[in-house]
């Protein structure tokens, strides 16, 4: 049930609701979704790494940690250069919220109901995200180099997912 | 840039052998030149992919992966398993005909294959 009610939280405000008053997000809201999605998945896969003994969990967390931490990076000296300030927004707002009910939902279990969990919830959240980046972030987005990264990161998440489906059917 | 290669006993295991001494090479995606021991043909890591995804080689060529990426990426198969952090490079020797595909084993998704001819 918490799933679903993130799942749905996170897609409502992460697909739709991330337009603002003028119909559509900024760049420096859109940098600041992306960033956030890539911190709650860092977040997420610390959580792992605290928790979970699977060989295979921990090897796709340390991944998450690794490839976000990179696009952040890459991100973050993006928007120095382009002298642009990160906008928080609604939706990242939305996405940090349901992403802190999640991990207190994750942090009650322990063992093999964490790791399954915590797979099949990063399908979702990447599936999430994915969507988001490909209906709207990517194609509001004005700065080819911003442009340009999105779709580096929603590649990265489409490789994310599959990677997580492959974890999540190993766990069961 | 300089190349390493590595992974000399489970490249054997699968017709593939390591050149033990470091070497220099010229680093361009699908380009392959003449060395006095074969072609060195170089696939490039670049934005979640092989560059190019399928090349074709002979027996007693070398492959050289370059990862041009921001990520951690491999080359993997059950033989061999090259792993490169970003701006690394490293190869494998091919000693035997057949087609190997492989892919990254961080991104399932990333996959190449090598066509070896005799």
């Amino acid at each position: 049930m918490l799933k679903r009610t993130f799942i749905a939280a996170v897609a409502a405000f992460a697909v739709a609701g991330v337009a603002n008053a003028a119909g559509a997000p900024n760049d420096a809201q859109i940098a600041h979704i992306a960033y956030t999605a890539g911190v709650i998945d860092v977040a997420a896969a610390k959580q792992a790494l605290a928790k979970s003994k699977n060989p295979q969990v921990r090897d796709f967390a340390q991944e998450m940690v690794r490839d976000h931490t990179a696009v952040n990076n890459k991100a973050l000296a993006l928007v120095k250069k382009l002298h642009v300030t990160p906008q928080d927004n609604p939706t990242s707002q939305s996405l940090q919220a349901a992403a802190k009910q999640k991990q207190a939902e994750l942090g009650k279990l322990s063992g093999h109901a964490f790791d399954v969990a915590y797979a099949n919830n990063e399908i979702a959240f990447h599936k999430t995200v994915n969507s988001a980046l490909a209906s709207t972030l990517i194609p509001n987005a004005h700065n080819p180099e911003l442009k340009s990264l999105l779709q580096t990161g929603l590649k990265l998440f489409q490789e994310h997912q599959q990677h997580a489906e492959q974890l999540a059917a190993s766990l069961k | 840039m300089r190349l390493r290669w590595r992974g000399a006993m489970l490249a054997a295991a699968a017709g593939l052998c390591v050149v033990a001494a470091p070497l220099a090479a010229k680093t361009r995606p699908g380009k392959h030149e003449k060395t006095p021991t074969g072609k060195l043909l170089v696939v490039s890591m670049a934005n979640l992919a092989f560059v190019p995804a399928t090349i074709t080689a002979h027996v007693g060529d070398r492959v050289a992966w370059v990862n041009n990426d921001i990520f951690l990426h491999s080359a993997t198969t059950r033989d061999f398993d090259v792993s490169l952090k970003p701006g690394a490079s490293a190869g494998v020797r091919l000693l035997k005909p057949g087609v190997i595909n492989y892919i990254c084993r961080y991104h399932p998704g990333m996959k190449g294959q090598i066509v070896v001819q005799k």
